[in-house]
């Protein structure tokens, strides 16, 4: 389409309006209505300015791209987070004509790309090196059907866009005044006076609102892209598309498509992300096997008044909340004989295993350094290991109903709005706990596990755990992840030398002289 | 000669003297010194409640800080105690070191007593420390209490009577308690001399028996100490059992506290500073008294109401009683038993008028001098027999490092 006929069709269409627009103005002057008729006129146009620029002042228009991190991000994803998030702020410093051009958001990506790199490789000379083309690739393959998405989703029309479009959305706003002004010429013929009025009314009124809406579609668009550029650099430089594309999509399946499947767990990683392993850490006595009782219903772990657990064990729990089967691990209790490494290491080796952890308190000990040392280690682990995140930890309150006055037990106890000496004793109780160790957990849950007066078990633990199962989830990805890479690179690299050496074979046969 | 006699007679060094004299005294007081040592809320306050008598607020007030680890209830008053507390309570704190505590008390704590709760197996710091402590002194007695014991059986009461001194009545013991017990003596073996389980409970808890193996506590506490500890134990267990004078006893400790003060003070053989010493201590104990019966007296009050209650003739009369200290050996006996017994009867007397005044019968000079005397007689008594086993070397001459100084000043200036 040339210039001359979209200027023939623009003005074939507006033509007959223009025409009305200058009889009817004549009309009104003529029959004297010019007056009465302006002032509602000129209320009208001076609410949709009004309108216009409110909303688009409180972006309401146009919502920017809305972003939550990813649940499984740790610590060290969450930092990268913020450089990418300091990017996509400083859009509105960016001039409107360079964010309409492509080769702009190229060289955003790349420095982008070299960013985080250096951010999560600090010592590499060129950390970008050190990627490969398949996760590269991945990263474009996955922003981009983000960002289709979204454009799908939140912009009129967006499916029509083309990059043409996109070059003239400069232009378009250019057209616009040309137009009008044509249409204020004509006025000014019929009603010099009125006219000026509100021509300069418009001027202020119509053009603002316009030019915020053109820039602010431009700023959406190149916010959008660098959130979903620096997602996938993020989850890039932490290795965890080492996959591709294609894994990273079904690992990353809502928890809710899954657990339809969850009654036929098998062997394939994508069960085991949604299976919950959650292992149970305490001191001696302090009554992990039996909360492991009054968590499955029955007698099953071995419970007695002397230290019982000497080695981890597992069982396996279906609760009916929880959409997902339940790996419980019972660990061996601490703090009772001298440091034994190898049992203190084992159950270690259980927690880093775990994507959930249950600290067993008693009530009525208090004394909680042995604790605090377990967890101090474990955080430290998992500090040194950035590419997973430390697992939630709720702390489980047992024998309360050893707490005073001891000869009662009349449930339930409201220990939220404590009112009876006992409530106000658990909630002491709890609240001792969160000064303690406070810092390390997600929730601090009262109960009895003794067989008879269970409490607080299905009342409080499970809604506790369902709570949290995303994060619980966002653990498990990680963990399930690492050990898929680690086992699938080998495999990996064998299947394609496979294929080379195929191709060698193939071309070599071919190119044997007959 | 000439020196020291314008010394005695200077106001301010007397003063100084006798305050550096009552420092000394209280350290020969025999107040038995019982080091706790257990992991937090494992019993270490009952024990304490238990053996003195004071609730739990009295006893969290009277704590004061000694080491960066540990703290110090000198009971009923630092000024004149009878009984004294150490409670290590940052066993439970990272980087406890015993050490330090050892080199503050070892010489001090006349017994260690273990708190530690039956069924709260995770007792691995406590066996180290303790374990150290034991070393620093094997001779001291170490005590093993096993609380809380009504654990084993939530919301039950305690199996009576006590079984736990009786070799025939384990089958009354609950069956993991009698397990848990057992295995908690057999993980404290070599460490310990003696293993007492109890469980004292606050009232309001609800058990039958509130102090559930505590009079096994006190026989055992009671054999472990020195001879002359004893002795003050189980006065103070007396005391603290009196139901005669319900009004009077929460006082009572104090006026033993001070009387055996006083009591240390007269079986020593003497210069003449402890001929202000005596006055002092018994003055020190009527300010105490009166601001414990909420009617604090300032000097002058003191001086009219020890005239207006008739009890001036008792205070002149003590000073010349001090004379026959300078008769050697059966003097310091008569000497100490009756300076702690006329102690005990001042204070029970002002106790008698305090609580006169309270009741609205002031008790006449005449009435209250009878009253001291039944119990100075009484007290004299009993004193008597306590003190037959006391030996006590002299101090030395109070005053002498003061004098020096003194002296030392003087010269600079």
């Amino acid at each position: 389409m040339s210039r001359w006929r979209i200027v023939l069709i623009v003005t074939l269409t507006v033509a007959p309006i223009l025409f009305l627009a200058g009889v009817g103005s004549y009309y009104l002057w003529v029959e004297g209505w010019a007056l009465r008729v302006w002032w509602p006129m000129a209320a009208c146009m001076a609410l949709g300015y009004g309108l216009g620029w409110y909303w688009q002042h409180k972006k309401l228009l146009l919502r920017p791209p809305d972003f939550a991190e990813p649940m499984h991000w740790t610590e060290r994803d969450q930092q990268a987070w913020r450089l990418v998030e300091a990017r996509a702020k400083s859009a509105a410093e960016i001039p409107p004509a360079k964010m309409a051009e492509l080769n702009f958001y190229v060289d955003v990506g790349k420095a982008m790309a070299v960013e985080l790199a250096h951010f999560y490789h600090p010592k590499a000379n060129d950390p970008v090196a050190a990627l490969t083309i398949p996760e590269i690739l991945a990263v474009v393959e996955l922003a981009s059907h983000d960002l289709a998405e979204m454009v799908d989703q939140y912009l009129p029309g967006g499916h029509l866009l083309t990059i043409r479009d996109w070059r003239r959305a400069r232009q378009i706003v250019d057209w616009y005044p040309t137009v009008s002004n044509l249409y204020w010429i004509v006025s000014a013929l019929f009603s010099p006076f009125d006219t000026a009025a509100r021509f300069t009314a418009s001027k202020v009124g119509l053009s603002g609102p316009f030019q915020m809406l053109q820039n602010n579609l431009l700023i959406w668009f190149y916010t959008a892209y660098v959130h979903r550029l620096g997602t996938y650099l993020v989850d890039l430089n932490s290795g965890r598309l080492r996959l591709g594309a294609q894994r990273y999509r079904e690992l990353m399946r809502p928890s809710e498509e899954a657990a339809a499947g969850a009654d036929h767990p098998g062997p394939d990683p994508v069960d085991q992300v949604r299976q919950i392993t959650l292992t149970l850490l305490g001191q001696v006595k302090a009554g992990k096997s039996s909360f492991i009782n009054a968590l499955l219903g029955e007698q099953r772990a071995k419970v007695d008044v002397l230290p019982a657990t000497d080695e981890i064990t597992k069982y396996e729990l279906r609760a009916k909340d929880i959409p997902t089967t339940l790996q419980v691990l019972d660990t061996v209790g601490y703090g009772r004989d001298g440091p034994k490494a190898d049992q203190l290491w084992a159950t270690q080796a259980a927690a880093k295993q775990s994507d959930m952890l249950v600290l067993v308190l008693h009530a009525r000990n208090p004394a909680r350094e042995a604790d605090l040392v377990m967890l101090k280690a474990l955080r430290a682990w998992y500090l040194s290991n950035p590419d997973l995140k430390m697992p939630p930890i709720v702390a489980v309150l047992t024998h309360i109903d050893l707490l005073s006055p001891s000869m009662e037990w009349s449930p339930p106890y409201n220990w939220r709005q404590p009112q009876r000496p006992k409530e106000q004793n658990i909630a002491q109780a709890v609240a001792a706990v969160q000064e303690q160790l406070g810092d390390f957990l997600t929730g601090i849950v009262p109960v009895c596990t003794l067989p008879g007066k269970i409490l607080g078990v299905e009342e409080d633990f499970l809604p506790a755990l369902a709570g949290i199962l995303d994060e619980v989830h966002a653990v498990a990805f990680l963990r399930c992840l690492r050990a898929e890479i680690n086992a699938q690179k080998v495999r990996k690299v064998f299947y394609q030398l496979l294929q080379a050496g195929k191709e060698g074979l193939r071309l070599a046969l071919e190119s044997r002289p007959r | 000669m000439l020196e020291k006699l314008s010394h005695l007679f200077s106001r301010d060094q007397r003063k100084a003297d006798v305050q550096q004299r009552l420092e000394q005294l209280r350290k020969r007081v025999p107040a038995p010194v019982f080091w706790l040592f257990g992991k937090t809320q494992s019993g270490k306050t009952s024990i304490i409640k238990f053996l003195t008598g004071a609730d739990a607020a009295e006893i969290g007030q009277g704590f004061k800080p000694c080491t960066r680890f540990s703290r110090i209830y000198q009971f009923p008053t630092p000024d004149a105690p009878l009984v004294s507390f150490l409670d290590t309570r940052g066993l439970d704190e990272p980087g406890y070191d015993s050490a330090e505590d050892l080199a503050r008390f070892n010489t001090e704590a006349h017994a260690v007593v273990v708190t530690v709760k039956a069924l709260d197996h995770a007792q691995e710091n406590v066996r180290t420390h303790l374990r150290a402590i034991r070393a620093a002194q094997p001779s001291r007695p170490v005590v093993l209490a096993l609380t809380c014991l009504h654990e084993a059986y939530p919301q039950q009461q305690h199996p009576e009577p006590y079984p736990f001194d009786q070799p025939d009545s384990a089958d009354r013991i609950p069956d993991a308690l009698r397990r848990s017990v057992d295995e908690q003596a057999r993980q404290f073996t070599g460490l310990v001399d003696a293993v007492v389980p109890l469980d004292l409970t606050p009232a309001e808890e609800g058990f039958h028996d509130p102090n559930y193996g505590g009079p096994r506590l006190n026989a055992v506490l009671l054999e472990a100490l020195p001879a002359a500890y004893r002795q003050t134990l189980a006065t103070l267990e007396e005391a603290v059992k009196d139901l005669q004078d319900l009004y009077a006893r929460p006082a009572l400790p104090h006026i033993l506290g001070y009387s055996t003060l006083a009591a240390t003070a007269g079986a020593i053989s003497v210069p003449f500073v402890d001929l202000l010493v005596l006055p002092r201590i018994q003055k020190s104990m009527i300010y105490h008294l009166a601001s414990h019966f909420g009617q604090p007296l300032d000097a002058d009050r003191f001086d009219q109401m020890a005239e207006a209650i008739g009890l001036r003739p008792i205070l002149r009369r003590m000073a010349v009683r001090e004379v026959a200290k300078f008769i050697p050996v059966v003097g310091q006996v008569v000497c100490g038993a009756w300076a702690g017994a006329s102690t005990y009867a001042l204070g029970k007397a002002f106790c008698y008028y305090f609580r006169g005044v309270r009741e609205g019968h002031i008790p006449d000079p005449e009435e209250l001098r009878g009253y001291y005397r039944e119990q100075l007689t009484k007290a004299e008594k009993a004193w008597r027999a306590g003190s037959n086993n006391k030996e006590m070397e002299p101090l030395p001459e109070a005053g002498v490092e003061g004098k020096k100084d003194h002296h030392e000043n003087e010269r600079s200036s």
